[in-house]
């Protein structure tokens, strides 16, 4: 069920063009690592035409502040995500986590330059390289993000005597 | 380990670390909408685990 929520958010976002990348644990995960995650982190970028589409392919799903009081006003548009930044959302599909920026790399540009295409469900989308996750992790630095390393590494080696023989 | 590629310092280290690299290759060998599956069902079997320890617990107080 999740998993098919998730993909419904994915082609959400795909199919009204929005620019983003992957990132996070859904990435460790799609490049092999066995953490396990149960939300979604993308990085968006903030052009505004972007943020009109983000708001227009989330706006089915009743996005709102994961962990904010209830009457706490809150509405997905473009002004929303304009004047913020970094977005802890649910939703009705599942948690979504939506990042301006990202530790050790810089905003959607710099992410994007860190980014390889990937199949998924049908749908060539944009994941954060495995060089760019240990980037990212290392500037972090949480114990969590420390955790991953040595497996992210070892992923990493093996990507490169794969393309190497 | 069964496979021909040599144990380099980052495999090494990995493996120090308790990561099971049969395992990593096995998910090297799905596909990567495999691979987000298994993870979602995974992380979606471990919240029903966590609400019914919630639920044994709650029970018990009674």
């Amino acid at each position: 069920m999740l998993a098919t929520n998730i993909e419904k958010l994915l082609k959400a976002l795909y199919d009204q063009g929005v620019e983003f990348v992957i990132i996070g644990g859904a990435a460790a995960v799609l490049h092999g690592s066995a953490y396990v995650t149960g939300d979604l982190d993308v990085c968006y970028s903030r052009e505004k035409e972007n943020l009109i589409k983000l708001a227009t392919a989330l706006a089915p799903f009743k996005a709102s502040l994961r962990g904010a009081p209830k009457n706490l006003p809150f509405r997905l548009d473009a002004d929303s995500l304009k004047s913020g930044l970094n977005f802890t959302l649910t939703t009705d599909l599942g948690d979504l986590d939506l990042l301006g920026e990202v530790a050790g790399l810089g905003g959607y540009a710099d992410v994007l330059s860190f980014s390889e295409e990937l199949e998924l469900f049908g749908m060539r989308c944009k994941v954060l390289t495995l060089a760019g996750l240990i980037t990212s992790k290392r500037a972090v630095s949480r114990a969590k993000d420390l955790r991953l390393l040595p497996e992210l590494e070892a992923l990493l080696e093996i990507r490169r005597s794969q393309n190497r023989s | 380990m069964e496979r021909s590629e040599k144990l380099t310092p980052a495999l090494i280290k990995a493996q120090q670390e308790g990561i099971d690299l049969t395992q990593l290759y096995e998910r090297l060998s799905w596909t990567p909408t495999e691979r987000l599956k298994r993870n979602y069902d995974t992380a979606e079997a471990f919240e029903e685990l966590k609400k019914a320890g919630q639920r044994h617990r709650a029970g018990n107080q009674h």
